[in-house]
């Protein structure tokens, strides 16, 4: 008597709980699409904003950082992970200025308080940060750790000077950290972890681009070298 | 006890049986949540429309589902909705998930849900059901947005996300942080256990 009861209702449950399953899964078949066209569109417009100035078009461009890989890890190892790291399958928006690299955009990631902190950057040819924006810090604490997204903060670590809009390089910023780490940008008040990973995120972002820069013109002045010997010459520039 | 009605069991969650000031129900989603007083109406909404919902669900299966595995049952039934409701808010009202997403997911480990479907929904009828479930939500609405209103003025110098003071208002940080959520929500219960106390001696 007792294992039959047992039995139904282990039945019973496994019915319940397939029911359930059935209905997710339509339901996740229905919207998938949907939802992935939606989260795509969010990155693409945070990237679109914060894209330096191009002429280009750096959504058709766009590469993985693998394409670059050895070279990177050559010049600037420290700053990569090695290989087969999901890292070098992100990718790099480039922006183009008259054939020749003024920049690039990308999207930067970090743990932060209650999970990963996304922010894309723009970042010029010069090494300017020319815009910012977070795009997805939904595990934050609200009110709180999500005011590092929030322009008053991200002002202070686009800008060197906010007043006079100077923007941050590496260059003019001794230390991109945040204060509580005896670094120069102002972190919100309370919020260190999720302003620490934006920030460290951002300066990570930037060393790598400004070592991809730096392969990516040697590559170019390269490809150069090689068409003024074979005479050969390419549509659209050094790419 | 007078007969149940619509309006009676809809009512009654406002204020006689507030989920938080009088039950004290999702006493963990009210102290994360209420920073700010539009967090608070997004996740209020939300878990009107879940209670609602698997209150119906419970009550409509109350036949069905045997009395010793009813708690499994019902959070299956709670957690099915909340997965589907989110899926559905992410791909067709995405303003509004981007809004109220990170609530979302929350709604599931709310206790009001289990809470009513297992005091509530499994012992009454499909239409008195809905209407606790909806009071039931409504009067976390309101309780949460007591709170958040609070917090939010004093913690943030905001309403609404609208600036209430001058540059010279130093918000008081503690508001908005965990043990200022504990403060007001122990100063309103208190209010509010002072009132019902005043209407009890006067009747």
């Amino acid at each position: 008597m007792m294992k039959n009861e047992t039995v139904k209702f282990a039945v019973l449950l496994f019915l319940f709980a397939g029911l359930a399953g059935l209905a997710l899964g339509a339901t996740y078949q229905l919207t998938r699409e949907r939802i992935a066209a939606n989260d795509d569109g969010v990155r693409r417009t945070a990237l679109e904003a914060v894209l330096p100035v191009h002429d280009n078009n750096p959504f058709a461009e766009k590469f993985a950082w693998e394409k670059y890989r050895e070279a990177l890890l050559a010049a600037a190892p420290a700053e990569f992970p090695p290989a087969g790291d999901a890292f070098w399958q992100s990718e790099v928006f480039p922006a183009m200025q008259g054939g020749t690299w003024n920049g690039a955009a990308l999207q930067v990631e970090r743990i932060g308080y209650g999970g990963p902190v996304q922010t894309a950057i723009g970042v010029d040819g010069a090494g300017n940060l020319v815009n910012i924006r977070v795009v997805a810090c939904a595990q934050e604490t609200p009110g709180l750790g999500t005011k590092a997204a929030e322009r008053a903060f991200l002002d202070g670590v686009q800008y060197q000077d906010p007043a006079a809009r100077v923007c941050r390089s590496l260059a003019n910023t001794a230390n991109f950290s945040v204060n509580k780490d005896g670094g120069d940008i102002a972190a919100v008040t309370g919020a260190t972890i999720s302003s620490r990973a934006v920030i460290n995120a951002v300066a990570q972002g930037m060393r790598r681009l400004a070592a991809l820069q730096q392969v990516w013109l040697a590559a170019a002045a390269s490809a150069v070298a090689t068409d003024a010997q074979t005479g050969a010459t390419r549509p659209g520039g050094y790419r | 006890m007078s007969t149940p009605t619509f309006r009676s069991e809809l009512t009654r969650g406002f204020w006689r049986e507030n989920p938080i000031f009088v039950i004290v129900l999702g006493t963990c989603p009210t102290l994360a949540v209420s920073t700010s007083l539009q967090n608070a109406v997004g996740m209020g909404l939300a878990v009107t429309f879940v209670t609602a919902c698997s209150n119906a669900l419970v009550a409509m299966l109350r036949g069905i589902i045997p009395n010793k595995i009813r708690i499994p049952c019902f959070i299956v039934v709670a957690a099915t909705f909340v997965t589907i409701t989110d899926l559905f808010m992410h791909a067709f009202t995405f303003p509004l998930w981007q809004a109220l997403g990170i609530f979302i997911p929350l709604i599931v480990v709310n206790c009001i849900i289990l809470g009513r479907a297992e005091a509530y929904a499994y012992k009454n009828t499909v239409w008195h059901a809905t209407a606790d479930g909806i009071g039931m939500g409504l009067g976390f609405t309101l309780a949460l947005c007591a709170i958040a209103s609070i917090r939010e003025v004093l913690g943030n110098g905001t309403l609404w996300n609208v600036p209430l003071f001058g540059d010279g208002f130093q918000p008081i940080l503690i508001f908005i942080l965990a043990p200022g959520a504990f403060f007001v929500f122990g100063s309103l219960m208190a209010i509010s256990n002072w009132l019902k106390a005043r209407q009890g001696g006067a009747a």
